[in-house]
């Protein structure tokens, strides 16, 4: 019998066409699951395990793996957005793509702003302070273009990670400068000058954000706007909240076992050659004929 | 100067955070929030994960604890802590928000999975404007007008 007469007769019941479709819808799922796996999960968790690898020790080219691989990873997480377009989770990597140039930008501009100043070694040269300043004020403008003209935009919509993450990140820093001045007048020395400038740049801050409550933009309008900040309240809150729940419960459990550890066993004292040993390190780090 | 220490300073550390939230609240408020409906969801989707992937990473970490303290048995009690505290927390926001799932995810997999890249972004934010404000307030502090310690006779 030819092929194509067994095709044109062959027909499935309704339930067997049921079974048919969902096989090949799972087998699509478990496709895109993989490579989600693959191409994002994986590279996330290996990070943050890069990172720690790199810093636990410093022997031989373990801390240039260990930067190798989080920087690949993080390369891999940021472009997930093209490598699992399907896959819901990309949206997270197309976000840090698109605040990672801000985000250099700030920290650029704080480094040379803070070694341009009064420190005792490695200064910068004067004219660094105020690039930096310039250079923080054109990361913040970046961040507020975004905002206001061109937010991320993924599967042609707003990326829907943004709208948490700009009033997270706006709602922290007025609340962590408000923190910080009261840091610098309960800690630092006579800091009132510092702490009235951190204020100001606090207060620039609040009415920057009230602006942006009552403005709107192209593409996010201001009543969006307030109910994402009031979500991203109950997002930041419940984030602290959790992180404090998890170190207060582990704490505790050390706590209980500190109590319970024994004292110390008395130690008997130096033999002779002991001491001889420790005069020995005394002479050698404390006797200034060394090289 | 009142020392460090003393308890009589420590509310100056958060009386002016509270005051800005406060106050941008109040302001919220006044604009109109509007739909925020899901609010308590967001904030218990926020308070499980946070809390399920910080326990992960300290029960990893108590390892080390048991290996350096001689306790073995210390991971063990600290994931038996921290599931007890994790299901009361758990029972208590079901018990007050009922069903946890946001409108936008269909299955309690796809919310896990939408609640780790949320707990990553908003970690994102917090970090970057820690960073942002402590860069700040140094660049403040190293351009202060440089101070006199001694006093010459």
């Amino acid at each position: 019998m030819p092929k194509t007469h067994y095709l044109k007769n062959a027909t499935l019941r309704p339930d067997e066409w049921t079974i048919f479709f969902s096989l090949t819808n799972l087998k699509c799922t478990m496709e895109e699951l993989f490579k989600a796996a693959l191409l994002f999960w994986l590279p996330l968790m290996l990070v943050p395990t890069g990172a720690v690898f790199a810093l636990s020790r410093k022997e031989g080219s373990r801390p240039m793996v260990g930067w190798a691989v989080a920087l690949i990873s993080s390369l891999m997480v940021m472009s997930s957005w093209l490598t699992v377009p399907e896959s819901d989770s990309s949206a997270g990597g197309h976000l840090i793509l698109a605040i990672i140039g801000p985000t250099i930008l700030m920290a650029i501009g704080c480094l040379l702003a803070i070694f341009s100043g009064r420190i005792p070694v490695q200064r910068l040269p004067v004219y660094a302070g105020p690039v930096g300043f310039i250079s923080v004020l054109l990361g913040l403008a970046w961040l507020l273009m975004m905002h206001l003209d061109n937010p991320p935009i993924w599967r042609h919509e707003i990326n829907p990670y943004w709208l948490v993450w700009w009033p997270t990140f706006l709602l922290s820093v007025l609340l962590l400068s408000s923190f910080v001045i009261g840091a610098m007048l309960m800690v630092g020395d006579n800091r009132r000058n510092e702490a009235g400038v951190m204020a100001f740049f606090s207060l620039l801050f609040f009415v920057g954000l009230i602006l942006l409550l009552k403005i709107d933009g192209d593409l996010t309008d201001a009543a969006q706007m307030r109910a994402q900040l009031w979500l991203a309240t109950a997002d930041a809150v419940g984030t602290i909240l959790g992180i404090l729940f998890a170190i207060v419960t582990v704490a505790l459990v050390v706590a209980q076992y500190e109590r319970r550890l024994p004292a110390p066993g008395l130690v008997s004292a130096m033999n002779e050659e002991e001491k001889e040993m420790v005069q020995d390190i005394l002479n050698n780090n404390l006797g200034g004929d060394q090289e | 100067m009142t020392p460090l220490t003393s308890r009589r300073r420590w509310p100056l550390l958060v009386i002016p955070m509270i005051s800005c939230l406060a106050l941008l609240m109040l302001v919220v408020f006044l604009f109109g929030v509007g739909g925020v409906e899901e609010s308590f969801k967001r904030f218990a989707n926020a308070l499980l994960t946070s809390f399920s992937v910080v326990s992960a990473l300290l029960a990893i970490a108590m390892f080390s604890y048991a290996d350096s303290r001689e306790r073995p048995l210390a991971p063990v009690f600290t994931m038996l802590a921290i599931s007890v505290v994790g299901a009361l927390l758990s029972f208590g926001t079901l018990f007050v928000g009922g069903d946890l799932l946001l409108e936008s995810n269909g299955s309690a997999m796809a919310q896990i999975l939408y609640n780790v890249v949320q707990l990553l972004v908003v970690t994102s934010a917090l970090f970057i404007a820690g960073g942002l404000v402590l860069g700040t307030a140094f660049a403040i502090i190293t351009r202060s007008v440089e101070r006199t310690i001694f006093e010459e006779e």
